[in-house]
């Protein structure tokens, strides 16, 4: 993950943990390097707000 | 309230006040995340890009900021109800129109462990509370306070059950219930 921030020209990040107390340092960066896995990879869809996706009566 | 925290939800309220609130057509009180986050990249000149990623545990969310672009990773259900996930991506959004170039790091490490110790060191930590507080104040609108109230004290609803009338996290909700001392009389 460091490395793909290292080269990409990434100037930030920001992380939201679910629960900082509870959560460990270990844990953080492996969701992080999972989420950005994905992305690399495609492996995520677009983003529509949860009400706006159809799937509501 | 610290200066940084007021000058946040200043900053949110302009924010909100140029968006009008658009508001989403299944729940009538709920503000549109979709629009509101086009609305900021064209406010803050930023090409951002959001995507759902799912099989996490621990975060809700991330921001990967360029210098003129922004990728924003939001967990699915695995980790988020809907009411996290929207909070979470303007929560994240809120960072481009908050944070000062002082407070950029790209160290993981050093971030990753500053959230858990909750020491701010060189501002690893700093501007969480900021970024909460504007998604607060870009979700639940002030003006709603008094649609609040009413559903609070005449019609009797929990304030679980108006969160979900807003779409956002019970947490968040009582929050800002407390705030505009409307009276949290039923859990």
């Amino acid at each position: 993950m460091q490395e793909w921030i290292n080269a990409n020209n990434v100037i930030d990040i920001q992380f939201f943990p679910k629960n900082p107390s509870a959560a460990s340092a270990t844990e953080i960066i492996k969701d992080a390097n999972k989420m950005i896995s994905a992305y690399i990879n495609d492996k995520c869809s677009n983003y529509v707000d949860p009400l706006d996706r159809g799937e509501h009566a | 309230m610290p200066n940084g925290q007021n000058l946040a939800i200043s900053l949110a309220l302009d924010m909100r006040a140029k968006f009008c609130m658009e508001l989403t057509e299944i729940q009538p009180l709920a503000v549109n995340t979709t629009k509101l986050i086009n609305f900021i990249a064209k406010e803050t000149e930023t090409k951002i890009q959001i995507k759902t990623v799912s099989g996490l545990q621990t975060l809700r969310g991330t921001l990967i900021r360029k210098a003129d672009e922004a990728i924003i990773l939001v967990g699915d259900k695995s980790i988020n109800t809907e009411c996290w996930e929207r909070f979470t991506v303007i929560k994240e959004v809120s960072h481009l129109f908050l944070d000062k170039p002082e407070w950029f790091n790209t160290d993981t490490v050093k971030k990753a462990n500053g959230l858990v110790s909750r020491e701010i060191e060189n501002s690893h930590f700093a501007g969480e509370i900021e970024v909460i507080l504007a998604a607060i104040e870009l979700l639940i609108p002030y003006e709603f306070s008094t649609r609040m109230a009413h559903m609070s004290n005449v019609e009797e609803m929990t304030s679980l059950t108006i969160a979900e009338f807003f779409k956002v996290p019970l947490l968040y909700m009582e929050y800002r219930m407390k705030k505009l001392d409307i009276p949290i009389i039923r859990p």
